[in-house]
């Protein structure tokens, strides 16, 4: 392991020609050639070719001294259930292979403003439904830190890409602890924003009241400065929420003094122990550096994750609904509308998806809409309303995931054991609320993560909080060799 | 009405629960792949049960925004016209075509 | 006992409900109206134009509607070609969603009776149009393949569902019309447009089961759909049997109703609120607002108004049924026009012209400004012209030409007839033998022959006749 320099350093190193944007990316593409083939973190690559080219342009365009974006020259990867016209968006679905958007999402064409240079789209589970990177149509994803491993889902490519240095900065995607969780497992930095801070339109849609585009990088301030460029206000969201700038990259370091930090039992506890043990130093840490830590416990979020479920399967079978062989490239051989419709979702959806749609029809069908559905959401209600009372007095410290990464094909085999590595994430989720997952440790060489929860629209906190965090444990921009 | 209990372990009781939902859900499933879900569906179906019960004792009303804010009318934006063509369909005429009955469309 | 479930697209809102592309689609090559929201293609989002909400309002207030303080949307899930998403965007209120209307009425001129009466409205809903399919040979039932053209996809449509308040095909007839006239004085559609609205009816009769009828394209098909289901319904009570509850298709071509494919099980439409579509907040000022523009536009007031300027019943309302001629008629009026002949001009002759020369009565460069109207009225009042002058000469050259100027084109008066009535007594000498005989039918053969000679000037028939009558009189008592 070592440390690479953070994205916001390159760029000033950029402007300042101390660095050279074309010598860059053809570090970044050394990186990809080494590890690509094992680690499967790509889908989608762009030409090389054409990657040096915007290289030299940027190159040229710094040197006579015109005006370049805040991004200018460092290499995104982006999520493949994000809409790119230039790049296939496949989803990691075969429904969606290979399918070229006619638009670019919202956060592209923030991105593409600022001069970054979009180098791939990053493997996924298929459709985001998954934990572990392993459930896509385009084999599975593995963790750079330990080959044999995962690297987390369902952003696991984007993590991946990011811990060997294939990306600077990545795009990925959280409904239930999507983005977090692989961060925790590859050492790197993921944010889920509040809800409707970022504009969700380009994303493939699977849990669409839960879920948002998540900056992902490998250190805190460059997830600062990611978020800043592709948060705000979008006209065609309408979700979106009436934010006009944000500047979470300036955000001061935490002073622990200043720290009111609560921890709740049931966000905690059921994590083995050497992820325990990590959480609990830096907790005292923390404590000992002049914190408020506080204890509480909420019983209902021993329900949160079947309140998830309920609701994210459910908006998952009606947004999985259109693919029907139409506008998309699988397609049955049957002669006849039903089942040619039936055929091409058939042969599109993996087992994962095909399940989460079938229950998803279940928890909304007359006769059982109250009962799960329904109910689901009044839950949600309650579990809402706690956390942003609780995030109003202090940032939530929870652990990200119960156990280390597991060995590839591990958790697949049984869907519940699947989902219960979603335990801690899919609060922040159903509260609406921005959650941070940053590495804090190893245990035998394997990542370790700790989660930080604010109120609404608090990214500035859990930035300044981060900060604090990587300079007690030294991780900011920790990268495998 | 289709009542759920129990969980199964080699065979599974639900296979017409299974039939109506891949109806809904407009999936045409093999037999195997009917036995796998059936399994795994009635157990996690199981598993949310949970949930309806969690409800039952609170008096609040679903939540169904998470914000507690109105949703924004919107003027006119930009024309974002596509071309459908463009996209991986069949077209006769302008028209998009798709088999109704007996009509072939050779897949990719 | 007959309701009414009335879809109307809002053609005149300009954009469709969620995204920016056209929301009268006519004239476009198929699949040319289309962007990512309306294809439903995965990432696009719905967001409400503000221009449909408006509009839809305004149609709530003149109905005197239950206004809730928020709106909501839900998802309405069936899989069919011509719905992009397989979901359907309207308003669903057992799964949440909440209606722009939650009851009130209309209240309707009965044309036949010339009674207002009232119907009921239960509903009204804010929806997505789905696109358009065509099928080959075979119809739907057969053909190998289907076509479909998405221009129409999201385009935004009013559902109106009456209560079963109405009595006979004719008053549903003539309730539709008059919801279609009031949306059309608001703004919100144009009924002209093909295919801009469609009816589906319920009726039962003799408290006997619902049938459910659909597919009803044209106002005249109401009431032929109706009056053929009373006669069907009304075979199968009288051969003993019972009339069974279903849903028909209205067959136009062949002027019948078929009965719909049953279905095993009850539809599931899987109806949850749009979580891509937060509440919309229908504000005071918002209803304010609204109220201010439906008074000012308020057909059943612009009627009444005419009424009281003593312009008779079937006169008025032919004004006010096309609002291009109500528009110029008020102008008219306000210029000092005497109101009756303006409205025989306007509601009757001039509007005749253009029905016979198969020009648009909707259109308002078909119909002079109220400065051309004005001098008409004038040049009868002021006895310069007759009334079948101005009719005869005058109404069709404006047709042709309505910007014309009036005054460019008054015809020549007929100064000098006595000689053309001389010259007819002396040459038409067995019409002058009949009338002088009794035959007094004779008289008018004569006025016509005068008439005729004198061409397009313009001349009073009754200062002929007058003329006439003296010269034979005197010819009779030099006999």
């Amino acid at each position: 392991m070592r440390k690479a320099k953070q994205s916001w350093e390159l760029v000033e190193d950029f402007m300042n020609g101390i660095e050279d944007p074309v010598e860059h990316i053809y570090k970044v593409l050394d990186s990809i050639n080494r590890w690509e083939s094992m680690v499967n973190a790509y889908i989608s690559l762009e030409s090389p070719d054409i990657l040096v080219e915007k290289a030299e342009e940027i190159s040229r365009r710094i040197r006579r001294g015109e005006r370049v974006g805040r991004l200018v020259g460092l290499i995104v990867s982006v999520k493949d259930n994000i809409c790119t016209s230039f790049l296939p968006t496949t989803a990691a679905s075969k429904i969606l292979d290979p399918y070229i958007p006619p638009y670019d999402a919202t956060v592209v064409e923030r991105l593409l403003r600022e001069d970054a240079i979009i180098v791939g789209k990053t493997n996924l589970d298929e459709f985001a439904m998954g934990s572990t990177t392993e459930l896509s149509s385009f084999g599975p994803t593995r963790n750079p830190w330990d080959l044999d491993r995962v690297p987390g889902g369902s952003s696991g490519g984007s993590a991946a890409s990011l811990s060997y240095g294939g990306a600077d900065l990545s795009l990925g995607s959280d409904t239930g602890g999507s983005a977090r969780l692989p961060a925790a497992y590859t050492a790197t930095v993921g944010l889920k924003p509040t809800y409707g801070l970022v504009s969700r339109y380009g994303l493939i849609p699977y849990g669409n009241s839960l879920e948002q585009i998540s900056p992902m990088a490998r250190s805190v301030k460059d997830v600062a400065l990611l978020l800043d460029i592709i948060g705000g206000f979008d006209p065609l969201d309408a979700t979106s929420l009436n934010v006009d700038s944000l500047n979470t990259f300036n955000s001061i370091k935490a002073d622990a003094r200043d720290l009111k930090i609560c921890i709740l039992k049931e966000m905690v506890e059921g994590a083995d122990s050497p992820i325990d043990s990590m959480f609990w130093k830096i907790i005292e840490k923390l404590e000992s550096e002049g914190a408020n830590i506080e204890y509480y416990s909420l019983p209902i979020l021993s329900k949160a994750l079947p309140t998830y479920y309920t609701i994210a399967f459910a908006e998952a079978a009606s947004n999985l609904a259109r693919y029907a062989g139409i506008f998309y490239p699988t397609k049955g051989s049957s002669s006849s509308w039903e089942e040619y419709i039936g055929e091409s979702r058939f042969k599109g959806f993996g087992r994962e998806v095909k399940r989460r749609i079938m229950l998803g029809v279940y928890a909304l069908s007359e006769g059982y809409r109250d009962e799960y559905y329904v109910a689901a959401t009044k839950v949600r209600r309650v579990i809402r309303d706690e956390i942003v009372k609780l995030t109003s007095k202090c940032i939530i410290a929870s652990q990200v995931s119960p156990i280390l990464p597991p060995r590839l094909g591990e958790r697949i085999g049984d869907p519940l054991k699947l989902y219960y590595m979603d335990m801690y994430t899919v609060v922040a989720n159903l509260a609406g609320v921005p959650a941070l997952a940053q590495p804090i440790g190893f245990h035998e060489d394997l990542p370790i993560g700790i989660q930080w929860i604010g109120g609404p629209l608090e990214e500035s906190k859990l930035i300044s909080i981060g900060l604090l965090i990587e300079d007690i444990t030294g991780l900011g921009g920790v990268i495998v060799d | 009405m289709y009542s759920i209990g129990g969980f199964m372990l080699s065979e599974c009781r639900h296979l017409d629960l299974i039939d109506k939902l891949a109806d809904l859900a407009k999936i045409t499933l093999s037999d195997e792949e009917k036995l796998n879900l059936c399994r795994d569906i009635v157990r996690i179906a199981e598993y949310l049960r949970a949930v309806g019960e969690a409800a039952r004792d609170l008096n609040v009303d679903p939540l169904y925004y998470v914000w507690d804010k109105w949703g924004f009318l919107r003027d006119y934006n930009r024309d974002r016209f596509i071309i459908i063509s463009n996209l991986p369909t069949k077209v006769k005429d302008g028209y998009v075509i798709v088999p109704w009955r007996g009509g072939k469309i050779e897949e990719g | 006992m007959i309701g009414l479930e009335i879809h109307v697209q809002m053609s005149e809102a300009g954009s469709k409900l969620f995204c920016d592309c056209k929301a009268n689609y006519r004239g476009m090559k198929p699949n040319t109206n289309v962007c990512p929201v309306c294809l439903g293609l995965p990432g696009a989002l719905p967001v409400v134009n503000k221009r449909s909400i408006e509009l839809a309002l305004l149609a709530a207030v003149a109905f005197k509607c239950n206004i809730p303080k928020y709106i909501v949307f839900t998802r309405k899930h069936y899989f069919y070609p011509d719905l992009p998403k397989n979901y359907q965007i309207s308003m669903y209120e057992k799964a949440g969603g909440i209606p722009i209307c939650r009851g009130g009425y209309v209240k309707y001129l009965d044309v036949n009776s010339w009674e207002w009466r009232e119907c009921r409205i239960r509903r009204i809903n804010i929806e997505e149009d789905p696109g358009r399919t065509v099928y080959e040979e075979g119809g739907i039932v057969r053909s190998p393949y289907a076509l479909v053209d998405y221009n129409r996809s999201g385009v935004p449509l009013l559902e109106v569902i009456t209560e079963p308040d109405i009595n006979s095909p004719r008053e549903a007839r003539t309730l539709v019309e008059y919801i279609l006239l009031t949306l059309e004085y608001l703004g919100i559609t144009n009924p002209r447009l093909e295919g801009v609205f469609r009816v589906d009816a319920n009726i039962s009769i003799e408290g006997g089961e619902r049938v459910e009828v659909k597919n009803i394209g044209s106002t005249m098909d109401i009431e032929k759909a109706l009056n053929y289901e009373i006669m069907r319904q009304a075979m199968i009570i009288n051969s003993g049997s019972k009339v069974e509850r279903e849903t028909r298709h209205w067959d136009a071509e062949k002027g019948v109703t078929r009965p719909l494919r049953h279905k095993e099980y009850e539809e599931e439409y899987l109806y949850f609120p749009d979580p891509d579509l937060p509440p919309i907040l229908i504000s005071e000022d918002m209803v304010t607002k609204a109220k201010e523009i439906v008074l000012g536009f308020d057909i059943a007031i612009l009627y009444e108004n005419i009424l009281k300027l003593g312009v008779p019943r079937d006169i008025a309302w032919s004004i006010v049924t096309i609002k291009p001629s109500l528009d110029v008629y008020i102008k008219t009026v306000k210029l000092g026009a005497d109101p009756l002949v303006a409205a025989k001009i306007l509601g009757i002759d001039y509007k005749g012209e253009l029905k016979e020369r198969n020009m648009d009565l909707y259109e308002y460069n078909n119909w002079p400004p109220p400065e051309t109207v004005y001098e008409l009225v004038r040049l009868v009042v002021d006895k310069i012209y007759t009334y079948d002058t101005v009719k005869g000469l005058l109404i069709p050259k404006i047709a042709e030409n309505p910007k014309v100027d009036v005054r460019s084109i008054l015809p020549e008066k007929a100064e000098n007839i006595e000689d053309i009535i001389d010259s007819v007594i002396r040459e038409e000498e067995k019409a002058v033998k009949d009338y002088l005989s009794g035959k007094k039918q004779a008289l008018n053969y004569l006025i016509g022959m005068v008439i005729r000679r004198v061409g397009k000037r313009a001349v009073d028939p009754r200062v002929i006749r007058e003329a006439l009558e003296n010269k034979l009189s005197k010819l009779k008592s030099s006999m």
